[in-house]
């Protein structure tokens, strides 16, 4: 008689509830996670704890009123959030817009990125916990940058973070005098630090234990979940709508679209450090070839009915730091859109969550979460 | 062993930060530069040489502010300067934005934002600015360079390109 | 007899105030290598009077007991903590007729009672209710089951070649100061400091802390008095363990002094001085890593540290045995 092997099922299972108020849930996400012991049996993210109704206000704001709320949006890189809907509004009432407006758009944008990804290598690593190569340190150094990034933005719209420097038909402030010299001092030291803080993290033994082979998104899966951004990108599918459908003047610039196959937290690590790079790359261009000229298009803004647009349909979607940031705008002919639909790429590439966690530990959690890089104002708008 | 060489390499990245000068402003003895378009959430209301107000009541920035905090009620009559002017101008602070479109409209750059960047208030009163408090704070803090005019001048395109693109 | 108590005493009030400086020197480290000040303003210059400032506020801090806790439990466990680390004290040495309790097995009392700790940890994970204070729990034990062992087995080389568990004779069987032993004495001692940092929780072996997997860990439901006995208990742990490892290792009180003055003097010198370079040991290790994940670390001590140590042992036996 065979002799029956008797494998060990455990019956019992917790369940534990990761956030809404979790240290390391980048905001306000709520993950069911069914542990048994501390391997993951199945998981069930829960979002919404931030939503703010974005997309009705588009309703009821006119197009001039909207544009700040958007700042509010993906709050880490505010500037692509006014990039995308500045676009549409102007693809669907067929405005120009000079071309120093474009470049200031492009070097502004990009500096976002920067600022975005420094902000996303210092909570990884401050989720990794630990310290050197993780934890505190990285998390310190990369605020310490991104700080002189958001000097920049202040020195140009006043505000750190929410600059609202976009306006339909151009930009709403010219550049200051001194700003070639702030940026390429800033960008110059930036790209140091950068490579500095990437020796120290794949030379790290833990960090690379942390991070390579972990969490694998196939090619195929990210496709079909929508992945875009560094996520798709870190499943080897070179895909990034700058290069893809160049919008404003992307097409100018000579850059790299990195890419990397493993699928891993690690991948995405990589893709990211080596896109704030090409980043500092675009800027560099830009701001030695930043034409003269005007910087707005439109008679300055007076009252809040300025645009109304034709009525039709229009989608544009530009490339955030996390992915495709897509706005459909419907409009009836009135100066505020009749419907706003924002495709965000934090809800798109969270939505693979349930497929990397599962099988792996707790630990694992934070680091693949981090790895995706949502921000929760993106996600629930 | 080449384990070891690595993170040997991490701590050389460490020791080479160690020895980096502070990156801290020690805040409340040293402050922070402002830079000249600071855009803060504290408002002031400029008055010309005469003394009166710059504001005519003209409803322009009550009008266009997303969050609609911005209360004017026009006065009766005209002040000495033959302009009409407000008898009241609130702002509800709690719900501002901070977008600056407010100061973009305005025809007479008759309100600005004030470089302060701790401001900070103990009651919700105080987060009411009345038209009393606003010329107050006007008259203290120092404002910010960006005012209506200066801002539209910034965005206008020149005319005469307008013209030969037409 | 009164003499003692007198000892203890001061033994407990020297202990828990380098404790409160060794927090504020990691402060002041840290904050040199993320380019920031620290403490600065409470007690110009650079803050020296921070320590009180903290334990002042975690004194004055709301008492929060969790409705579904076990109060008597709850309660309980942070004092079990503080004892079992201030009770490893008494067979520490400081100069060779300064200590309060000579006992002839006093490694194996300082292992036994060190364990209370984790005793102590995991009646808090349980007691608190909450499931990250569970899991954290479970790692602690995990955790201090895997490296007790090499932990043990790394401080009985000396053991073995000095002939003796009290702490007196192994510092008196060291010739020379700063340790020299023959090569398994270093092997030992890198392996006890590795185990040493498991044992304290401290960074990259702090798996049952994790405060970004599992918020603050077995202490997540303490506030006010009772996380300050945890706080503590922790650093004194870690006093206590530096001051072991030098014992042990580097020579404890020994080392070169002038023939006049009181010996003690100097003798207390020496041990703190070797003290402060085992604490700085630990603090450079714990900058200096990420965290580690459970079952990676819990492999690298039942595979790699577990053998080596043991290993080790046989080694310093035979070389005992022969020389």
């Amino acid at each position: 008689m065979e002799r029956e092997l008797k494998i060990y099922e455990p019956e019992e299972e917790i369940i534990l509830n990761m956030g809404p108020q979790h240290p390391s849930t980048h905001g306000v996400l709520r993950i069911i996670l069914k542990l048994s012991g501390e391997k993951i049996v199945d998981v069930k993210p829960d979002i919404g704890y931030l939503h703010r109704g974005v997309e009705k206000l588009g309703e009821t704001y006119t197009y001039v009123q909207f544009l700040p709320m958007l700042d509010r949006n993906d709050y880490l890189s505010a500037t692509t959030n006014e990039f995308g809907y500045v676009l549409a509004v102007e693809k669907l009432a067929g405005i120009m817009v000079p071309e120093r407006a474009q470049y200031i758009r492009v070097i502004f944008s990009e500096l976002s990125r920067i600022a975005s990804h420094l902000v996303w290598l210092g909570t990884f690593c401050l989720d990794l916990g630990g310290a050197l190569g993780g934890g505190t340190t990285v998390f310190l150094y990369c605020f310490r940058e991104r700080e002189r990034i958001l000097d920049i933005f202040e020195k140009m719209t006043g505000s750190r973070l929410h600059p609202h420097l976009m306006q339909i038909g151009g930009v709403r402030y010219d550049v200051y005098p001194s700003i070639d010299k702030d940026i390429k001092e800033t960008l110059q030291t930036v790209e140091k630090r950068i490579n500095e803080y990437e020796e120290m993290l794949i030379n790290n033994p833990v960090f690379i234990d942390r991070t390579k082979g972990i969490g694998i998104l196939p090619k195929e899966v990210a496709m079909e979940y929508g992945c875009s951004g560094p996520v798709l990108r870190g499943s080897g599918v070179k895909f990034d709508l700058r290069k893809a459908c160049p919008y404003s003047s992307y097409d100018k610039f000579d850059f790299d679209v990195p890419s990397f196959d493993g699928g891993d937290v690690f991948d995405r690590f990589r893709v990211r450090m080596e896109e704030m790079r090409q980043s500092i790359k675009i800027i560099m261009q830009a701001i030695e070839g930043l034409p003269q000229g005007p910087i707005s298009s439109q008679m300055p803004v007076k009252v809040k009915v300025a645009i109304k647009p034709k009525p039709g349909e229009v989608y544009v979607a530009v490339e955030s730091p996390r992915g495709e940031l897509g706005y459909y705008i419907y409009s009836d002919g009135k100066p505020f859109a009749y419907r706003v639909k924002i495709r965000a790429p934090s809800f798109s590439n969270l939505s693979v969550l349930p497929f990397l966690l599962k099988g792996h530990l707790v630990a694992d959690v934070v680091a693949i979460l981090g790895s995706i890089d949502p921000v929760f104002g993106d996600v629930d708008r | 062993m080449s384990q070891i060489l690595n993170v040997l390499k991490v701590l050389k990245v460490a020791t080479k930060n160690f020895f980096r000068e502070t990156f801290t402003i020690m805040y409340p003895d040293k402050k922070r530069e402002i830079p000249e378009r600071f855009r803060g959430p504290l408002f002031g209301l400029p008055t010309d040489n005469n003394g009166d107000l710059k504001c005519i009541a003209c409803k322009l920035c009550e009008q266009i502010c997303p969050s609609e905090i911005i209360n004017v009620t026009p006065a009766e009559g005209k002040n000495k300067s033959g302009r009409t002017y407000p008898e009241k101008f609130t702002i509800e602070l709690q719900a501002c934005l901070a977008c600056e479109l407010c100061v973009q409209v305005c025809p007479t750059d008759a309100i600005v934002m004030l470089k302060v960047p701790g401001w900070a208030a103990l009651s919700r009163d105080e987060l009411l600015l009345t038209l009393e408090k606003m010329v107050e704070y006007g008259k203290k803090y120092e404002s910010s360079i960006i005012a209506g005019n200066i801002l539209r001048n910034m965005q206008t395109p020149p005319r005469r390109e307008k013209v030969a693109a037409t | 007899m009164v003499g003692i108590i007198f000892l203890t005493i001061i033994y407990i009030f020297v202990a828990l105030f380098i404790v409160l400086y060794i927090t504020w020197i990691e402060r002041k480290f840290a904050a040199k290598l993320h380019n920031r000040v620290g403490p600065y303003y409470v007690g110009r210059p650079h803050g020296f009077l921070q320590p009180f400032a903290d334990v002042l506020k975690l004194l004055l801090k709301e008492d929060i007991i969790p409705e579904q806790a076990d109060r008597k439990i709850f309660n309980i466990a942070p004092i079990i903590v503080f004892i079992g680390a201030l009770l490893t004290f008494p067979v520490l040495p400081v100069a060779k007729n300064i200590y309060i309790s000579d006992l002839s097995v006093g490694l194996i009392y300082f292992f036994a009672v060190s364990s209370l700790i984790v005793f102590g940890v995991f009646l808090a994970g349980w007691a608190s209710n909450s499931k990250y204070a569970l899991l954290s729990a479970f790692r602690a034990g995990a955790q201090v089951v895997s490296y007790e062992i090499p932990l043990i087995l790394s401080a009985l080389v000396p053991v073995v070649l000095a002939g003796s568990l009290r702490t007196n004779d192994i510092i008196q069987a060291q010739k020379v100061p700063f340790a020299l032993y023959p090569i398994f004495g270093w092997v030992s001692f890198i392996i006890f400091v590795i185990a040493g940092l498991a044992e304290e929780n401290k960074v990259p072996f702090d798996v049952p802390e994790a405060e970004s997997e599992l918020v603050a860990a077995y202490n997540v439901e303490y506030s006010g008095i009772k996380f300050a006995l945890f706080y503590a208990a922790e650093y004194v742990h870690i006093l206590a363990l530096s001051v072991l490892g030098s014992i042990l290792f580097l020579g404890g009180y020994r080392g070169f002094y002038p023939h006049f003055g009181p010996e003690w003097l100097y003798q207390i010198f020496w041990l703190l001085f070797k003290t402060f370079i085992m604490l700085t040991l630990f603090l450079l290790i714990r900058w200096s890593f990420v965290r580690i994940r459970i079952d990676r670390l819990i492999n690298f001590s039942w595979k790699y540290l577990f053998p080596i140590s043991l290993f080790n042992l046989f080694l310093a036996s035979l070389w005992k045995l022969f020389f």
